[in-house]
């Protein structure tokens, strides 16, 4: 059975302190071809230099239009201060520029996740149900529970998380029922995906690979060869997301 | 796509290669694994195509060895031909260590796994009875390092003392894989085995590229991490299909071969 992948956890253009080379969303689009990837949710990655949302946000929109197999996850901020669109204008240019999914890095953009400070914004992704990505680095597993116990409808999609954190990343899938965990780099558990499939169902995994910085072949070899059903593969590879996507109200 | 990039894109039994996994582990350690039987581990391989698996038991970064090297061991026996056993010590006494060493080598261990978290370096001289084992039988010798300076000093004297060892370097690339390509290509006994849970991409085609494809070795480090992930490191890297069966194969075969038993 041919198992089509639907990368969600992809990113291009970081600019990093030193480094001269940018990987352009042409090569990422010439490393998912390499390995037969269809698709990908992507965010501008590594974001060391990227401190202007609005401007990481426009060159992902720009991708998109070029490439539109490369699917924006903008970054969305709480409006509570100044100089961001009302959260539920910066959802609906989202969705208008064919998000898959918004993300969010507290640390980095100055804010906390306290319900009177971004209840706001997560109100409008679960009226627009966009889902919100998680990067482990950005948003440590300990406040993905207190985000999905606070927005029990929020669609939370969590990636980078190191295999040796299983004592908190069960827990947190069992509990929060609206938590999906991405394979992709650093998940790599011995027989992680067959445990997580098990307790938790397929449905609760997404494919993903951890591009630019890691090698792509290593979440699909960790996938094909993982001890599930193909129909599994196929939800894990690419259903489950193009699911979430297909709920997002436009 | 590779002819071997395709097979794994498509998930196929890779069988024919007759890959050898330079290194996995047994045991508990700090964190939770599914599935820490050895029977877990044999189901991996065969749904990969791994033919065989050189293990140390995870006691070589923490203490009980000899308790390490039995389990080691009873796997050993469960699963002949499929688990190759590191024998791992704890250098507190010399004669100690020859005792071990001793034992596990004639109960059919194949190599010697050093770990520096023991607080005790590799050239320590409680150390070198088992040394001096593996250089008269030719084993493997698979040390941890992580890219620093001390390490490779360590191994450059090592592998200039103890000339009959296969020595493999660990975890290549971790950081300073400059500084791996430099000591591959220095010292003819050493090899570098590719395990790294990021799996960096380029990284080994980087290594392939410096140090060459007859010195590059694969490791996956299971059940610490996961050999179906491991795996797709080489099998995606940028490199010809015959450097890949050296770095899954040809290389160990090569190395397994110089032992004396």
């Amino acid at each position: 059975m041919d198992i089509p992948l639907f990368d969600v956890q992809a990113g291009f253009g970081g600019l990093q302190p030193g480094k001269a080379d940018v990987f352009s969303p042409g090569d990422l689009l010439g490393e998912m071809d390499r390995v037969s990837i269809d698709r990908a949710a992507v965010r501008i990655f590594p974001d060391t230099l990227d401190k202007d949302v609005p401007l990481s946000n426009r060159l992902l929109y720009e991708a998109h239009r070029k490439h539109p197999r490369l699917l924006p996850c903008p970054i969305v901020v709480p409006a509570g201060a100044f100089g961001y669109a009302p959260e539920a204008d910066q959802v609906a240019e989202a969705i208008d520029n064919g998000a898959a999914a918004a993300r969010i890095r507290p640390a980095v953009d100055q804010w906390i996740l306290a319900d009177w400070v971004c209840g706001r914004l997560m109100d409008v992704l679960v009226e627009r149900k966009l889902p919100l990505f998680c990067l482990a680095a950005a948003v440590p597993l300990g406040q993905v529970g207190e985000l999905a116990r606070l927005c029990p409808e929020l669609t939370i999609i969590i990636a980078g998380v190191e295999f040796r954190s299983a004592n908190v990343l069960m827990p947190l899938l069992e509990t929060f029922g609206n938590t999906l965990l991405s394979i992709g780099s650093n998940y790599t558990q011995h027989r992680g995906i067959e445990t997580l499939v098990e307790r938790f169902g397929a449905e609760r995994l997404l494919f993903g690979t951890g591009l630019p910085t890691a090698q792509p072949m290593t979440a699909i070899t960790q996938l094909m060869y993982a001890e599930i059903s193909d129909e599994q593969k196929w939800l894990i590879g690419s259903q489950n997301l193009e699911r979430l996507i297909g709920g997002i109200r436009r | 796509m590779s002819e071997l990039a395709g097979r794994a894109r498509r998930g196929e039994n890779l069988d024919d290669l007759d890959i050898v996994d330079v290194h996995g582990h047994l045991g508990r350690y700090e964190f939770p694994v599914p599935d820490l039987t050895a029977e877990g581990l044999v189901r991996v391989m065969d749904r990969i195509g791994v033919r065989q698996v050189m293990v140390s038991h995870l006691q070589c970064i923490q203490g009980h060895t000899a308790f390490g090297n039995d389990e080691v061991l009873a796997a050993m026996r469960t699963f002949p031909e499929r688990i190759l056993g590191y024998v791992t010590l704890f250098p507190s006494d010399a004669e100690v260590v020859r005792a071990e060493m001793t034992r596990c080598v004639d109960s059919g261990f194949v190599g010697l796994k050093m770990h520096i978290s023991n607080g005790f370096p590799y050239t320590h001289a409680n150390y070198a009875p088992a040394l001096a084992i593996a250089n008269e039988r030719r084993m493997p010798v698979l040390l941890h390092a992580w890219g620093d300076e001390n390490s490779f000093s360590q191994a450059r004297e090592l592998a200039g003392r103890y000339p009959q060892i296969s020595l493999l370097l660990a975890h290549s690339g971790s950081t300073n894989p400059q500084g791996y390509v430099r000591i591959a290509m220095e010292v003819a006994n050493i090899y570098l085995d590719t395990c790294l849970s990021r799996a960096p991409r380029g990284l080994i085609d980087q290594l392939v590229a410096g140090a060459g494809a007859d010195n590059v070795v694969w490791g996956s480090d299971c059940y610490f991490m996961s050999m179906t992930q491991q795996i797709g490191a080489v099998l995606g890297a940028k490199i010809a299909d015959d450097d890949k069966r050296k770095l899954l194969s040809l290389n160990a075969r090569k190395i397994l071969s110089r032992i004396v038993r």
